[in-house]
């Protein structure tokens, strides 16, 4: 065992493997810290290249880059609030906040430390587990799933926000837009209105960059404000090496949230963005002082880091055991390896041990290279929290459009961008929490689907009582009796977050959106019953509570409005003060402004567009001169031909004028 | 006078520069048609599974083989099933010849008009059609009571599951056909999202049959599940010759067809609607089943030139290894002339076997 332990090293650091690892390595880095692109994106682009190699050099290249995009995805996550890839989106929960009051050295320095950890210890469970774990991945099963991701759901909605009422709306409204499109079991499209795009239903990467990415950059580019809103002189206990001492002194909980990645990462169906916010809700529920998360509190940043690096190992225990891939970036890595005659099965650990310790040696390696590359080039990264608004908008904006862009290559994505946009705006201005409403978009379609097939394969109900099933079922309860405790301390205490997500008061905001909701919801009931029953099932169970919880919102937002409304000598200047606190008039204009973009777009194409309105934007908004705004330009202008055209091969919209 | 001189050598220079450039002129047009230009490959499912991995592997030979070695390159345009992009061909992309499109056959779409398909098979440019990997139907060993042991014994199975993908997919369709076919009972579980997760499901004993490409079959399920003995091939769907009879695969050998199955399980030949639904969609799968499409009335220069191309690409010994290496199969091209009596013959089917095939396809999740 030993003796092909070290053969496989010696394999790793020969060349040239070692040196397609560290390329691996450099492209990864890049592929995390651009949002929209990741890590599969990169195993797509690469994996043409791996045809004609060695084995080794092939998963030395493909594993190094997919092995660290969860270490440099952070970076968006921490500077913007946008998640660089959907496995780091829980980390915006408190590593942005860390940003904003200066610290956004230590949130970086914490997370790469803890990442580096979590994904040599997923590495070295892959090497220990792949012989032990059979007996758990044949436990697991549908009906298993689909508790999992009721306990995932529960746990998120009772950890964000002032109200839960509106963490599980919020958590609905997620569920339902998972609906929209074709259903799993039949041919039936739902919600679909006839719109092409709308057949495919909606993908989660130009929701999650509209909903988190946009507000934050309204907020940059209308205030002109910097990430820190704290000046660099006032930020002390902020730096790099703080970051790393936060993990050694929170050791245990890295290390938990590290085999939470493993094992969590190791089910079938369950991918990258669920072990992040299952870690973070367990960091939340082992906590002895909850006050700060959602603020800044360092612990919400180490436990979604160690878990979504530890996951990429613990996602290969059964997609090397047995062929059975635990998400899709280990489904294509699959490909690789079948491509490149290794075949999954129990010979990965006989006749062909070497390569799998090969496959751990370059994670571990790659893990904590890009560690100690990013946290030595970390300091420039930070600087960025300094800078002005206006330089950073347009650079993030491009990113963030195409993000949203390469989902489907289709105009339907900006338009979903920018108007998720607009419902994160209000949602972050009316006190409705954001992160439910993305893990609902992740576990949906898996919910929805392990409930059918449940339904299906075993006679109606009799899956609830299979052991499994009991303890998460147990432990779902756990989790709502000690969020209800905490819910009744925070009330008792009136400590409650104030600044974190979900904890805005604005009734004049909040009041047209729950009504807003209301409509959607109940049109959604309505529309549902006309399909067969494994399309209209779930739709419908959605609505129900959610048209209960929303009428118990109305009535408590009413409730609010005409409290506030009290203290103002009339409606006039009461809505004027409620338009003020939101910044409405700039917000609008921001949102103008893309809209004018996407409509400019779809007349003359995105090339010509994105660069001419980055210039304009640079000189009216930013009262930059013209060379420096034409330079700016003419640079975005090369990252859109060079890197999305060139080296994506992004499929662009055709301009309707030529 | 000098002016005029000067002008007048002017003219007779112009005039010869000219009359150069013409006499030039043919052989420009002479110059390829691709010659400089890129083609793009749409490709209607994401990058990395078996519809893109084929498409990547012949259009890194394609340009090799169309006069002026254009570069070919593949775009990931996912959605309803390969519809979306199969819609954006027939409908929006300029006939220059520079967008094609690398698609699986899905003509079942089209004749039950399913929400959404805008595209009609007879409209696009056909560029060139393969034989791909046949479909094959494997099953859990313990689903009969005392293991399989030979293929027929499935007609004793007491319970069995299908995982199913979508009622609507050709591989659901010829598995629950077959299955049908025999009389089995069985519990079709539809909703599975892709090959892994059925897998998945039949290792875990969740669902114990199924039906697979073979290439699916040959790398992800023979070695980790059929090695051990966890699953036993059962049969494999074989195809119809130019004379509508049944042809036996040289490839394979370690499974019968299902015709064999059947005829030691029932004796004799099948008949009936079911029979006749089954007839008529495996004649549909026998000239090819992966193919370059172009969009309606593409340039006819550009379509000479492809589906030459195409038809010589097909020959090249590093293809067919590569092929063989990846899909453990090699694609067998089929004459434009073939694809084009396949496509017509899309119009001529009954439309009471299209109203079964309608209904039999509702039916299943009723």
């Amino acid at each position: 065992m030993i003796d092909s332990m070290l053969t496989a090293l010696t394999m790793v650091l020969q060349w040239p493997a070692i040196g397609f690892l560290v390329l691996g390595v450099f492209i990864g880095i890049w592929l995390g810290a651009v949002p929209g692109l990741g890590g599969i994106l990169g195993l797509i682009i690469l994996l043409p290249f791996t045809f004609g190699m060695d084995s080794v050099s092939a998963i030395a290249l493909l594993l190094g880059m997919f092995a660290v995009v969860t270490t440099s995805d952070t970076i968006p996550s921490v500077m913007l609030g946008v998640p660089g890839t959907g496995a780091s989106a829980a980390t915006i929960l408190d590593g942005y906040p860390l940003a904003k009051k200066g610290h956004a050295g230590r949130a970086l320095g914490a997370a790469l430390t803890v990442s580096m950890f979590g994904g040599v210890f997923g590495a070295l469970m892959l090497g220990l587990s792949l012989p032990l774990v059979k007996p758990i991945i044949l436990a697991f099963g549908s009906p298993e799933l689909f508790m999992l991701g009721i306990l995932g759901l529960t746990m998120v909605s009772s950890i964000s926000g002032r109200s839960i009422i509106k963490g599980l709306i919020s958590a609905l409204i997620g569920l339902l837009i998972t609906m929209i499109g074709y259903s799993d079991a039949v041919s039936i499209p739902r919600y679909w209105f006839d719109l092409d795009y709308l057949l495919d239903g909606i993908s989660i990467v130009p929701v999650a960059l509209g909903l988190f990415a946009l507000p934050e950059l309204l907020e940059l580019a209308t205030k002109d404000v910097s990430i820190s809103r704290v000046p660099k002189e006032g930020t002390k206990g902020g730096g790099i090496f703080d970051g790393t001492k936060d993990v050694i002194k929170n050791w245990w909980l890295a290390l938990k949230s590290s085999a939470i990645g493993t094992y969590v990462g190791m089910l079938p169906g369950l991918g990258g963005e669920i072990v992040g916010w299952a870690a973070y809700g367990h960091a939340v529920q082992s906590a002895k002082d909850k006050s700060q998360f959602g603020e800044g509190d360092i612990r919400g940043v180490i436990a979604p880091e160690a878990a979504n690096n530890a996951m990429k190992g613990g996602a290969l225990i059964p997609t090397l055991g047995f062929g059975i891939p635990g998400n899709i970036g280990s489904a294509i890595l699959l490909g690789a390896l079948t491509i490149q005659g290794i075949r999954p099965g129990p010979e990965m650990l006989l006749e062909k041990v070497h390569i799998t310790f090969s496959i751990v040696w370059t994670i571990v390696i790659a893990n904590v290279l890009a560690g100690f590359l990013l946290l030595f080039w970390c300091k420039q990264v930070v600087k960025v929290a300094y800078i002005r608004g206006h330089l950073i908008v347009p650079a993030s904006m491009l990113f963030v459009l195409m993000g949203a862009w390469m989902s489907s290559a289709s105009i339907g994505d900006w338009v979903v961008c920018l108007s998720m946009g607009a419902i994160g705006y209000i949602m972050k201005n009316g006190g409705w929490p954001r992160p439910p409403l993305l893990l609902a978009m992740v576990l949906g379609p898996l919910l929805e689907n392990s409930f059918q097939l449940s339904i299906q394969t075993y006679d109606n109900f009799t899956w609830l009582i299979r052991p499994v099933v009991m303890v998460i079922i147990a432990l779902i309860g756990i989790v709502l009796f000690l969020s209800a405790k905490g819910i009744v301390k925070t009330k008792k205490s009136k400590s409650g977050p104030s600044q974190g997500e979900g904890s805005q008061k604005n009734p004049a905001v909040s009041l047209p959106f729950t009504v807003l909701l209301l409509v959607a919801f109940i049109y959604a009931a309505i529309a549902s019953l006309k399909w067969p029953k494994f399309a209209w099932e779930f739709p419908f169970v959605i609505s129900f509570p959610a048209i209960l919880l929303l009428l118990f919102a109305f009535y408590k937002d009413t409730r609010e409005y005409f409290g506030e409304r009290k203290e103002f000598p009339d409606l006039r200047s009461y809505l004027e003060r409620c338009t003020q606190t939101i910044d409405l008039g700039n917000s609008l204009k921001f949102f103008s402004w893309v809209l004018l973009m996407i409509t400019v777009s779809l007349l003359i194409g995105q090339l010509i567009t994105v660069p001419l309105f980055i210039g304009i934007y640079l000189k009216t908004w930013g009262k930059y001169s013209w060379k420096f705004s034409i330079v700016y330009a003419a640079c975005s202008w090369l990252v859109l031909y060079g890197f999305y055209d060139k080296i994506l091969h992004v499929f662009w919209h055709q301009p309707w004028l030529f | 006078m000098k002016i005029r001189r000067i002008k007048k050598q002017t003219i007779t220079i112009f005039a010869a520069l000219m009359i150069t450039s013409l006499m030039l002129l043919p052989s420009i047009e002479a110059a390829p048609y691709y010659k400089g230009k890129n083609i793009t490959v749409l490709v209607g499912f994401n990058a990395g599974g078996g519809t893109d991995t084929t498409a990547r592997i012949f259009t890194k030979y394609f340009g090799k083989y169309i006069p002026g070695s254009p570069s070919v390159i593949v775009k990931n345009l996912p959605g309803a099933g390969g519809v979306k992009a199969l819609n954006l061909i027939a409908e929006k992309t300029r006939p220059d010849g520079y967008t094609l499109i690398f698609q699986n056959w899905v003509p079942v779409s089209q004749l039950i008009k399913e929400p959404g398909v805008r595209f009609d098979y007879s409209d696009l440019t056909i560029v060139g059609g393969a034989q791909g990997p046949p479909f094959m139907l494997f099953a859990r060993t313990d689903a009969v009571p005392g293991g399989i042991k030979k293929p027929a014994d499935i007609k004793n199975a007491d319970k069995l599951v299908y995982a199913g993908l979508r009622p609507s997919i050709p591989l659901d369709i010829f598995g629950r056909l077959s299955l049908n076919l025999l009389g089995l009972e069985y519990r079709y579980v539809t909703g599975y999202r892709g090959a892994a997760k059925v897998r998945a499901a039949i290792k875990q004993g969740e669902a114990n049959i199924t039906t697979h490409a073979l290439n699916g079959y040959r790398s992800g399920v023979e070695p980790a599940m059929a090695k051990d003995g966890t699953v036993t091939p059962v049969w494999y769907f074989q195809n119809k010759d130019e004379q509508g009879n049944y042809f036996k695969s040289k490839d394979i050998n370690d499974m019968p067809t299902f015709m064999e199955v059947y005829e030691e399980v029932k004796g004799g030949t099948p008949s009936g609607d079911l029979w006749n639904a089954f007839s008529v969609l495996r004649g549909l799968y026998s000239t090819a089943s992966w193919f370059f499409w172009g969009p309606p009335n593409m340039n006819k220069e550009a379509t000479k030139e492809l589906q030459e191309g195409f038809q010589k690409m097909m020959q090249d010994p590093e293809l067919i290894a590569e092929s063989k290496k990846i899909a453990g199969f090699v694609f067998k091209p089929a004459s434009t002339k073939n694809v084009q009596m396949m496509v017509d013959g899309l119009d001529d089917i009954d439309p009471d076997t299209i109203a079964y095939l309608k209904k039999f396809i509702a039916d299943a999740t009723k």
